[in-house]
């Protein structure tokens, strides 16, 4: 029954091993670098718990992905959505789908932008900081499926030791600020939880690279083991974050995660949050590859363009779209909007879609033997 | 893998291009600041202390006073005054004077806070009159300025456990955590030397009152934990009278004075009663004895005991003064009130609650002090 099916050459195969640093990289990016103040502000001191529920729902939904595409032989949203629901809904809700990952893009562009122009150079303009990373990424992506996951595997590398450097904040945790426990109540924590699934999205990159993976019994075990450590980074800053500032003082910041930062000196480096603001640049970079790519090839698939056609039209309206903005309440909005949709696309649908794939399995399965 | 190659190498380029070009002969750096208030009403005057590289000079730092209504603003006034970019990423230490630290310092940190150009372990610090007689003074040791002598003067003490942590991050920290108080220390100017003598206790962003460096002591016994701390004491000659080697006979001393150093303690904070705001605060010290004004025969451990017990309640009746004397000024900078916010939640110390609970507290103090050493002599 399954005609769904997709054809990748052997050459432009991955292993699963690196499937774990494309959905990684997807998930952290801009996002974490404000996250544990919007938690605070549901669940407060008892925000970290949160994050743990948020961290149970990711499994859960990768669980239901993988599970979704073993219906398939080889098979990605694309196809499947076209088995589903014929020709013209799947390209409808498929065109959607890349209208939604412009947006997390364009809301990734901003927020960094902005954090470069707030912590380092307030007078770059945003027309240069989104021309350089936007050169970037046209240039990895051009390069191919393997140059782009390759971007993911070395700036994965090149940034995760910022991790060690929040010893220093733990040192001025106060651990009173952890206490009473069951401060929140169950609503204000799934509210919590909801929030922080806004900067974890990401994890939707499986249902697109599946049929690319040549080792797919790997699959849910790099999967689940890269949507395991967002979990924890996602713990770490937020656990580190309520004992570091004072609540209100929470609630005020922007970006906690980069304002931790501040604290650490070295002796011949007065300023590490300069560096670790550069080095984030580092962090976005592989995330908008990541999505641009998503974009480009979502494109192609659906509407039988040339890849680097599509690519080369998604730049320059994403260089025109990003630059359109200029106040942080807007870029607030654009942000919100991709979470509010993000949520939808990301942790409700595959849950939907699986239900109706499996529904007409049973139905196409009953109809079969029914003829014989 | 050659295009991840160059990938690589075009980002390290375009990620950390230089936009904004600063020479630093051009380049003004403010390592203090002082901010006063004028009688005129709103009006601010700051005292900036710049530090500049000059080949040919060998005075590098230059003070200029300013006026405006908002600390930016001192900063564009002053810009008005030299030649030099200025630049406050290197600020170390904000000085408040004293008339602005009553009427309340957020106004000032707001923009500190906001500017991310500004380090968080920069200092703050009260003085004793204006903030501009302090910056001014002449005295600074061999330090490059004035600046620079007064960070390193606080730094010193933070790490001599002298003085608590008062920097922006903490100051801030306290503040808003609404169940605690920040403390900061005040510079005064002696012989035209700016020195530490007391130190400024806040509530809110309003100084209400100042405590001795020495009670700053039992201040942080409360809050915090020493590594190697110091003590000097006066105890009752009484109990001791019959432990005597008497050949040491002083009329002018009374009682025994002691010196405790390499001292290390422990606090564990307890509510008691929710309702009734009691609290118990058990202090384990440990300590060797450095000085000694009476020869006390500290072989015999009944003598040791007896000694260690009359050092515990002396030091528990002072702590508890302290204690008294923070409720009469309602400032909290142990941060009883968080222990309490464990207990209620932080919603049932909404709308400074605190501030009225405050004054009411019971504390219990239990101190155990242990001697190790008593030096190379007995």
């Amino acid at each position: 029954m399954n005609q769904a099916h997709v054809k990748i050459k052997p050459n432009i195969q991955i292993t699963a091993f690196y499937l774990f640093f494309i959905i990684h990289t997807m998930q952290i990016g801009a996002g974490i670098m404000g996250v544990p103040q919007i938690i605070y502000k549901e669940s407060k001191n008892n925000a970290w718990i949160s994050v743990l529920i948020a961290g149970v729902f990711l499994h859960l939904t990768i669980f239901v992905m993988v599970t979704l595409l073993k219906q398939y032989n080889n098979a990605d949203l694309f196809a499947i959505q076209k088995d589903v629901f014929g020709k013209w809904i799947s390209r409808f809700l498929g065109t959607f789908y890349i209208l939604y990952v412009l947006t997390v893009t364009s809301s990734i562009l901003l927020n960094y932008t902005e954090v470069v122009q707030v912590f380092i150079f307030p007078k770059m303009p945003s027309l240069q900081i989104t021309f350089f990373l936007l050169f970037l990424a046209t240039y990895a992506i051009t390069g191919g499926f393997r140059v782009v996951v390759g971007s993911a595997y070395l700036f994965f590398f090149l940034t995760i030791w910022l991790v060690f450097s929040l010893y220093e904040p733990v040192r001025h945790v106060d651990w009173d600020h952890y206490f009473p426990l069951s401060q929140a109540t169950p609503k204000e924590l799934m509210l919590g939880a909801y929030k922080t699934t806004f900067s974890v999205l990401g994890l939707e990159v499986l249902l697109f690279v599946y049929p690319f993976i040549s080792n797919k019994k790997k699959v849910p075990i790099a999967a689940h083991l890269a949507v395991l450590l967002t979990t924890i980074l996602t713990f770490l800053v937020t656990f580190i974050s309520i004992g570091y500032f004072s609540g209100p003082q929470l609630e005020e910041q922007i970006w906690p995660t980069l304002a931790m930062f501040k604290i650490i000196q070295f002796s011949i480096l007065e300023r590490f949050d300069f560096i670790a603001v550069a080095f984030w640049g580092f962090v976005i970079l592989p995330n908008i590859i990541l999505f641009i790519w998503l974009a480009s090839y979502g494109a192609k698939r659906l509407y039988h363009v040339k890849q680097k056609h599509a690519l080369y039209v998604i730049i320059i309206l994403l260089y025109a779209f990003t630059n359109f903005f200029e106040y942080r309440f807007n870029i607030n909005t654009i942000t919100d909007l991709a979470a509010n949709v993000g949520f939808y696309a990301v942790f409700i649908y595959p849950y939907f879609l699986l239900l109706i794939v499996l529904v007409k399995k049973k139905f196409t399965k009953g109809q079969g033997s029914g003829t014989k | 893998m050659k295009r991840l190659t160059l990938l690589m190498i075009c980002s390290v380029l375009c990620l950390t291009s230089c936009v904004e070009k600063k020479y630093l002969e051009q380049i003004g750096i403010v390592t203090a600041v002082g901010y006063d208030m004028l009688d005129e009403e709103g009006w601010l005057e700051g005292t900036h202390v710049l530090f500049q590289f000059d080949p040919n000079q060998a005075n590098v730092s230059q003070i200029i006073t300013t006026r405006a209504k908002t600390a930016k603003g001192l900063i564009n006034d002053a810009s008005l005054k030299t030649s030099k970019k200025l630049a406050s990423g290197q600020l170390r230490l904000v000085l408040f004077g004293d008339k602005i630290a009553k009427e309340g310092v957020m106004r000032l940190l707001d923009t500190l806070a906001r500017d991310a150009e500004i380090a968080d372990m920069m200092y703050i610090a009260v003085s004793e009159t204006t903030a501009n007689q302090v910056l001014r003074a002449n005295n600074f040791e061999d330090a490059a300025n004035i600046g620079t002598y007064l960070h390193q003067l606080i730094q010193k003490n933070i790490q001599d456990e002298k003085v608590p942590q008062s920097t922006l991050h903490d100051f801030l920290h306290h503040y808003y955590d609404r169940s605690s108080d920040p403390v900061v220390p005040i510079l005064n100017e002696e012989n035209s030397k700016p020195t530490i003598r007391n130190l400024a206790v806040f509530r809110g962003d309003q100084m209400v009152g100042k405590i001795s460096a020495k009670e700053g002591f039992h201040l942080k016994l409360l809050k915090d934990r020493f590594e190697s701390g110091q003590l000097e004491m006066v105890i009752p000659q009484e109990p001791f009278i019959d432990d005597k080697e008497s050949d040491r006979h002083y009329e002018e001393v009374q009682g025994i004075y002691i010196n405790l150093g390499e001292l290390s303690s422990d606090t564990d904070i307890q509510v008691v009663s929710v309702d009734n705001i009691e609290f118990n605060v058990n202090i384990n010290i440990t300590a060797r004895v450095l000085e000694l004004s009476e020869a006390v025969k500290m072989e015999d451990d009944k003598i040791i005991k007896k000694l260690e017990e009359t050092i515990d309640k002396n030091l528990e009746q002072q702590t508890e003064e302290l204690i008294q004397k923070l409720q009469e000024m309602n400032s909290d900078p142990v941060g009883f009130g968080l222990k309490y916010q464990r207990k209620v939640g932080p919603k049932a110390m909404e709308n400074d609650k605190w501030r009225e609970l405050y004054p009411q507290m019971k504390v219990k103090i239990n101190i155990n002090t242990k001697i190790l050493r008593s030096g190379i002599i007995n």
